[in-house]
């Protein structure tokens, strides 16, 4: 039957373009996925740089990436006072009142924190692997910066009055925009959580990592004699024995970010209300505080949590000399029982050497993370 | 391109016969079929190593989930010192496994190095996966307590934890194999002082300068160990014990009034531990 046999064969041709054509779909819809309008441009993620030697996994939120818009807005939030959310100008307080960058983005030698403790440096938190403040109360810099803005200690906004006044000037709503989208709901685009996640974001490029001993360890310039001789007391357990907390060569952030007695005080004198106890509870936290880099150490006195120490020297003598026992004092204090480590004068001198190699100049003056030219600040 | 799929002209086709969108159609198919069932060989299963940690052979526990305190003074070591634990830490690589005829199976990491860490704080380290292990009938196991020359170079891990373990150039670089912190006690009354057993390489020293290094890993194997069926696509377990009191006593007794609360640059001290790591792990 030829006129069956042409219609099976038309039929067969049919069903093999048909078939072609759902394949093509396919391919399309798998290729391309589903259809979407156009939406509007978003912020510019990028990640953060690793400096040689640092930690290859920053500590990136995944609800606040870095973002071009994020970082820029974050800088203009850190150094512009009516973040306080005050109307009164004589009551703006900004980030950068106390955190200036001249010192490492801490208060100077001269200034008196109105907090608790010591202000602690703000730099390289993006590779922070443990908890932040000298008691770690909190994990995250985006709640440490909640804490700030709102602390009667420190910037003392109230949430409320901060977004209605950051709300209120003209440029910074296109920002947020820009930063962080149009929420879906109709919400404000400018909010409290934002304006967290903004500042962290600037935070996070604050990165300190051209030191001079970062050029050594990067083959890029020696260390004196004296210097190293520094840093063999400053790694070795029977020098100085710094290296266990405060890293070295194998731990370019210079801290380990972890807790210690580290035998400032004897037991009697463990009565400060908001110590590591404070936050855990736990009886054998009583006096210690979190281990701090000692990157930039060089511009970032007073040192210890009570920022009882003023120079270098102090602090080396307390470590060599100094140390008090408690019963909770870190194991890693092997020295505790002759008082310290017991350094002469050369190697004292030689050790701070080595702890003046850990200094950063460029980073104080860096641009891009100074206050932006723009006259809209105040 | 095959080329039979296009190259047979048209007029040349019977009719009924498979044409050229058709074969084109099944190859897809097949081709979509073939990678769908791209999964694991079958071969192989998965091998979990847990670790656990135990004092004379009473098991570890921690008040908080992150400290170790006060063993009891019943628990003291021969000499009479008692000791507390605060923090253990080592590093464990070159994993293998024996069969039942006395092959050696090298293990894989997944993640390519071979190495891995374990921390008591950390819940995380005490389980190690190694996946696509052969399967087989085992009965032993050899892995490397520490780190061997190929494996300990300084920078190899740029992140914590493993970083924070860094062992400082001038003592021969690279990695501490262990630690384990706490203090000791030398009698009744007296102040817990602090300890650290930290294990690395050692060093031979003159005028001030190391003139020599030594390698104090420890490869260690457990033959005839237990009888271990992995089946294809199957996830077997194995417990890797320290009893921490092993390294304090056997062979060689310990003694802190001694070697004092630091040991990295005490290559005899540094002996001592090595020695003793042949009594310090079990296999369960």
């Amino acid at each position: 039957m030829p006129g069956m046999s042409s219609r099976f064969t038309n039929r067969r041709l049919w069903a093999d373009i048909c078939l072609l054509g759902a394949i093509c779909l396919g391919i399309t819809a798998v290729s391309c996925g589903p259809y979407r309008p156009e939406e509007p441009e978003g912020p510019t993620y990028f990640d953060p740089n690793i400096p040689a030697y640092f930690p290859t996994d920053a500590r990136i939120p995944a609800d606040n990436r870095l973002s071009v818009q994020g970082v820029s807005l974050g800088r203009y939030l850190f150094y512009d006072g009516r973040v306080s959310g005050h109307s009164d100008p004589t009551a703006w307080k900004s980030c950068a009142d106390c955190h200036v960058q001249a010192h490492a983005f801490e208060g100077g030698p001269d200034y008196a924190a109105p907090t608790p403790h010591a202000m602690l440096p703000l730099f390289n938190v993006a590779f922070n692997s443990g908890r932040y403040h000298w008691n770690g109360d909190t994990d995250s810099l985006e709640h440490l910066i909640y804490m700030a803005l709102t602390d009667p200690n420190e910037i003392n906004g109230h949430p409320d009055s901060i977004v209605a006044q950051i709300n209120a000037i003209p440029f910074y709503p296109d920002m947020f925009s820009a930063a962080f989208g149009r929420p879906s709901d109709g919400a404000p685009v400018v909010n409290i959580d934002r304006i967290c996640k903004a500042i962290a974001q600037f935070a996070r490029t604050m990165v300190s990592a051209d030191s001079k001993f970062d050029r050594y360890v990067r083959g890029e310039t020696a260390l004196t004699d004296e210097e190293l001789k520094g840093y063999l007391l400053f790694t070795t357990e029977e020098g100085a024995d710094c290296f266990h907390c405060h890293g070295g060569g194998g731990n370019m952030l210079f801290s380990t970010y972890g807790f210690a007695n580290n035998g400032l005080d004897p037991d009697s004198l463990h009565t400060d209300a908001h110590d590591r106890f404070s936050v855990t509870g736990n009886a054998a936290d009583r006096g210690v505080y979190r281990i701090p880099t000692l990157r930039n150490i060089e511009y970032t006195a007073p040192y210890m949590h009570d920022g009882r120490f003023s120079t270098l020297e102090e602090v080396i003598d307390q470590y060599s000399e100094g140390v008090h026992y408690a019963p909770n004092i870190s194991p890693l204090m092997h020295h505790v029982l002759e008082g310290g480590v017991q350094l002469t004068e050369p190697e004292k001198q030689a050790l701070k050497a080595f702890l003046l190699t850990l200094s950063d100049p460029d980073f104080l003056t860096d641009p891009s993370l100074a206050k932006p030219q723009d006259d809209r600040l105040p | 391109m095959p080329t039979f799929l296009f190259s047979r002209p048209a007029a040349h086709r019977q009719p009924g016969s498979a044409g050229p969108l058709f074969r084109l159609t099944a190859v897809l198919l097949a081709a979509a079929c073939l990678l769908t069932s791209c999964r694991k060989k079958e071969w192989y299963g998965d091998l979990e190593l847990a670790f656990s940690f135990s004092y004379n052979g009473t098991k570890i526990e921690t008040l908080d989930g992150t400290r170790l305190f006060a063993m009891p003074t019943e628990d003291s070591v021969p000499s009479g010192q008692s000791v507390t634990i605060e923090e253990i830490r080592y590093f464990i690589s070159k994993v293998y496994l024996i069969e039942e005829n006395g092959e050696r199976v090298a293990l894989t990491a997944t993640d390519g190095n071979g190495c891995h860490f374990v921390d008591f704080a950390l819940a995380g380290t005490r389980q190690w996966t190694i996946e696509d292990v052969p399967t087989g009938h085992y009965v032993g196991i050899g892995f490397t307590y520490g780190l061997d020359e190929a494996d300990n170079v300084s920078h190899r891990f740029p992140n914590p934890p493993e970083s924070l373990m860094f062992w400082p150039e001038a003592l021969g670089g690279g990695y501490h194999y262990m630690q384990i912190n706490g203090k000791w006690l030398s009698e009744e009354g007296a102040a817990f002082m602090p300890y650290g057993l930290h294990t690395g390489i050692g060093q031979t020293w003159t005028d001030g300068v190391a003139t020599a290094f030594h390698q104090n890993y420890v490869r260690l194997e457990f033959p005839d160990a237990f009888s271990l069926f992995l089946t294809m696509d199957n996830r077997r377990t194995l417990t890797i014990d320290m009893d921490v009191m092993q390294w304090l006593t056997n062979p060689h007794q310990w003694d802190f009034a001694v070697q004092g609360g630091a040991i990295m640059q005490n290559q005899a001290a540094q002996q001592i531990l090595k020695e003793n790591a042949w009594n310090v792990f079990s296999i369960h």
